[in-house]
C-alpha cells in the first residue's frame, strides 16, 4: 500500500510527465491559452490514459507475449489508441452527451499526444501489475492536468505583459515551462522509492 | 457499400504486409539482440572482474539478499579446473536520490571488492552520475567488510562522498554493503570446495567471456 | 538548384522544431549529450524518409476516409523497423534513447508531413522533403544538444574541454534547462527572422525610391 502511494506521488509530482519526462509538450503548448480549456484537456488525459493503458496491459500480457509477438507493441497499441479515441467519441455523445460538450472537442487532440502511448509502453516497460498500473496511469494524468492547469493560469497573465517581439508566442511559453519545472525541481527527494 | 469494403480490404492488404515486413526484420535482428542484452551483464562483469581470460567459463544463479525478500542475480567466474575464480552480484538499493541504483560487484575468493560498475540509475546528471567516474570507483578496490566501513565519512564511515551528491554516496555504500554481504553468507562457507553443482544454477553462459 | 532550395526549406525556412514548432518532446528530452541527439536526429530521419517515401507512393491507393489509420501503420512499421535495428546493432544508443523511439509515431513532425506533403506530392518532391525535415530536426536538436552538454557537463561528444577546474552549470543539462535554453533558441530565430525582414523591407524601399528618383530625375532632364 505504502509503495502505491509512493508510486503515485512520484508519477504526479516528482516525475511529471510534462515537466521532467518531456512528453505531451504539443498540447502543452497548444491548449493552455486559457484555464478552462486547460482543465477539460486534462480531464480528457486522464480518462483516455487510464482506459488507453488498462487495454494495452491486456493486449500485452493477453495476446503480444503469449504469442511471442513482443515487436508488434508500438504498431498494436497506437492501433489501439487511436480506435479507443474514435469509440470513445461515439460512445459518449450518445450515453453522456453531458460529458461529451465538456470534453469532446479534445477528444481528436488526443490520438497524437504522446503522454498516452508513452504511459502504455512505460507500463510494460518497468513491468508493473495491474493494481500498479492503474495507480500509475491515473496519477500520471494528473500529473498532467497539474501542470496544464498551473501553466494555463501563468498563460493567461502573460497576454497581459510587455513582452519582448522575439519572445512573443511559443518562446516564452517554453521559458516558462522551463521555470515551473524549475519548481517541480523541488519535489525531487520527496520520498524514496 | 461497396466502397466500403474496398477501404477496409486495402487497410487490411497495408496490415498484412506491415506485418510482413516487421517479421522479416524481426527474424534477422532476434540474434543480435540476444547478443547485445547477453554481452551488457558480460560486458559488466568483465569491468568488475580484472584478469579473466578466455578458458573462464560463467555461471549464474539467482540468490536472495540478505534481510530481504527479493531476488538479484549473482555470476561465479570459474576457472577451466572447476575452482572459483570470482563472484559476481548485480547488488542494488533504493536510497539513491532518484530512486533504485542498480550496480555490479566483482570480488575474488577472499571476498575483496575489485571493481563496481553501476549498471541502472537516474541520479542528478552530473551530481550524482559522478559515480560513474574512476575516481570514485577506485576507492573501494580491494575493500572487504571487515577493512572498510561502508559509509560516507560524515556519519562516520569510510567512504569519500562525491561533493554535493551524499545521497548517492550513502546509498552506493548501502548497495555494496549488502551485496557483499548477500555474497558470503550464500558462498563463503563453501569457497574452497564449491563445485558446479554445489550451488542453485540456473543456466550457465559458457564460452563468451572473452 | 529546386534540391537545394528544398533542403534549406526544411533546415531554416520552414525548420520543423524552431518554425513549424513541432517534435518539441524528443528535441527537449533527448539533447543531454550531442552523441544521443545525433542518434535521436537520424532514427527521425530514416523514419520521415521511408514513411514519406511509402505515403507518398500509396497515395493514389489510399482512400480518403482510411488514410489516418494507413499513415500510421506505415509510421510504426519504419518506427518498429529502427527499434529493432538499434537494439540490434547500436545497443548503448538503443538504451539512452529509451522510450522516445517507439514515440517518433507520434512525433508530429512525421505525421505531420504525411499528412500536409507525401500525401500530394510525388515520390521525389517527397523524398527530399523527408530528407530535409530530418536534417532539419536533426541540426536543431544538435545544437542544443551540443550547449547543453558543453554547459552543463564542460564537454561535447564525451571529450572533456576545460579541464578539471570547470565548474558546469548542472541546470543545462536538467529538465528546466532544457525547455529554457530551447526558449532562447526560439526566440534567437525569431529575432533573426525579423531582423531579416526588416532589412528587406528596407531594401524595397530603398529600390523604390531610387526608381522614383531616376524617374523624376528622367523627367526633369
Amino acid at each position: 500500500m505504502v509503495k502505491l502511494i509512493i508510486l503515485a506521488i512520484d508519477s504526479m509530482l516528482i516525475s511529471n510527465i510534462v515537466l521532467m519526462r518531456f512528453l505531451g509538450i504539443c498540447p502543452y503548448i497548444g491548449v493552455s491559452k486559457k484555464q478552462e480549456t486547460a482543465a477539460g484537456m486534462g480531464f480528457a488525459v486522464i480518462f483516455v490514459m487510464v482506459m488507453a493503458t488498462l487495454i494495452s496491459f491486456f493486449i500485452q500480457k493477453g495476446i503480444l507475449d503469449p504469442l511471442n509477438l513482443g515487436y508488434l507493441q508500438t504498431i498494436v497499441f497506437i492501433l489501439v489508441i487511436a480506435a479507443l479515441v474514435q469509440m470513445l467519441e461515439v460512445t459518449m455523445k450518445k450515453i453522456a452527451p453531458a460529458l461529451f460538450d465538456a470534453l469532446g472537442i479534445y477528444l481528436p487532440l488526443i490520438t497524437t499526444n504522446c503522454t498516452i502511448l508513452g504511459v502504455a509502453i512505460l507500463t510494460i516497460q518497468k513491468n508493473f501489475n495491474l493494481v500498479e498500473a492503474l495507480v500509475f496511469s491515473f496519477s500520471t494524468g494528473i500529473g498532467y492536468l497539474i501542470a496544464i492547469y498551473i501553466f494555463a493560469g501563468i498563460r493567461e497573465r502573460l497576454e497581459w505583459s510587455d513582452i519582448p517581439k522575439p519572445f512573443q508566442g511559443a518562446a516564452i511559453g517554453i521559458i516558462t515551462a522551463g521555470l515551473l519545472s524549475l519548481a517541480f525541481f523541488g519535489f525531487t527527494g520527496l520520498v524514496k522509492l | 457499400m461497396k466502397d466500403n469494403i474496398m477501404q477496409v480490404v486495402k487497410l487490411f492488404i497495408v496490415c498484412v504486409i506491415a506485418a510482413a515486413v516487421l517479421a522479416w526484420v524481426y527474424g534477422f535482428t532476434k540474434e543480435p539482440i540476444e547478443k547485445s542484452k547477453k554481452s551488457e551483464t558480460l560486458d559488466a562483469i568483465k569491468i568488475v572482474v580484472s584478469g579473466m581470460t578466455d578458458q573462464m567459463t560463467i555461471k549464474d544463479s539467482v540468490i536472495s539478499l540478505k534481510d530481504d525478500t527479493a531476488k538479484v542475480q549473482s555470476f561465479i567466474v570459474m576457472n577451466p579446473d572447476s575452482t572459483v575464480y570470482a563472484y559476481t552480484i548485480k547488488t542494488y538499493t533504493s536510497l539513491g536520490y532518484g530512486g533504485n541504483i542498480t550496480m555490479m560487484v566483482g570480488v575474488d575468493t577472499s571476498f575483496e571488492i575489485t571493481g563496481i560498475q553501476p549498471l541502472e540509475y537516474s541520479e542528478t546528471p552530473g551530481l550524482g552520475t559522478k559515480m560513474t567516474r574512476e575516481e570514485f570507483k577506485s576507492q573501494f578496490l580491494g575493500k572487504s567488510l571487515d577493512n572498510f566501513k561502508f559509509k560516507a565519512q560524515k556519519d562516520g564511515g569510510d567512504i569519500v562522498a562525491i561533493t554535493a551528491a551524499t545521497i548517492t554516496s550513502r546509498a552506493v555504500g548501502d548497495a555494496l554493503e549488502r551485496g557483499l554481504n548477500t555474497l558470503i553468507s550464500n558462498f563463503k562457507t563453501q569457497s574452497d570446495t564449491i563445485k558446479s553443482d554445489s550451488v542453485a544454477i540456473d543456466s550457465a553462459i559458457t564460452g563468451e567471456a572473452k | 538548384m529546386n534540391v537545394l532550395k528544398k533542403l534549406f526549406n526544411g533546415i531554416w525556412t520552414s525548420n520543423p522544431v524552431l518554425i513549424l514548432l513541432l517534435g518539441f518532446c524528443p528535441t527537449l528530452a533527448v539533447s543531454t549529450t550531442l552523441k544521443d541527439a545525433i542518434g535521436m536526429g537520424f532514427s527521425a530521419l530514416f523514419v520521415l524518409v521511408g514513411s514519406n517515401l511509402v505515403i507518398s507512393a500509396l497515395r493514389k491507393f489510399t482512400p480518403q476516409k482510411m488514410r489516418i489509420p494507413i499513415f500510421i501503420i506505415v509510421i510504426a512499421t519504419f518506427v518498429t523497423i529502427v527499434d529493432l535495428l538499434l537494439y540490434a546493432y547500436f545497443f548503448p544508443l538503443h538504451k539512452s534513447l529509451g522510450v522516445f523511439i517507439p514515440l517518433i509515431v507520434v512525433n508530429c513532425i512525421v505525421f505531420g508531413r504525411a499528412e500536409a506533403f507525401a500525401s500530394k506530392n510525388s515520390i521525389i518532391d517527397s523524398l527530399w522533403d523527408g530528407i530535409g525535415m530530418g536534417l532539419g530536426f536533426t541540426l536543431t536538436i544538435s545544437v542544443l544538444a551540443s550547449i547543453r552538454e558543453i554547459l552543463g557537463n564542460g564537454t561535447l561528444l564525451g571529450i572533456e574541454l576545460f579541464g578539471k577546474s570547470y565548474s558546469p552549470v548542472i541546470v543545462a543539462i536538467l529538465p528546466p534547462g532544457a525547455f529554457m535554453t530551447l526558449g532562447l533558441m526560439l526566440a534567437g530565430m525569431n529575432k533573426i527572422n525579423i531582423n531579416m525582414e526588416a532589412k528587406r523591407k528596407a531594401r524595397e524601399k530603398a529600390e523604390k525610391e531610387k526608381s522614383k528618383q531616376l524617374k523624376a530625375s528622367v523627367a526633369n532632364g
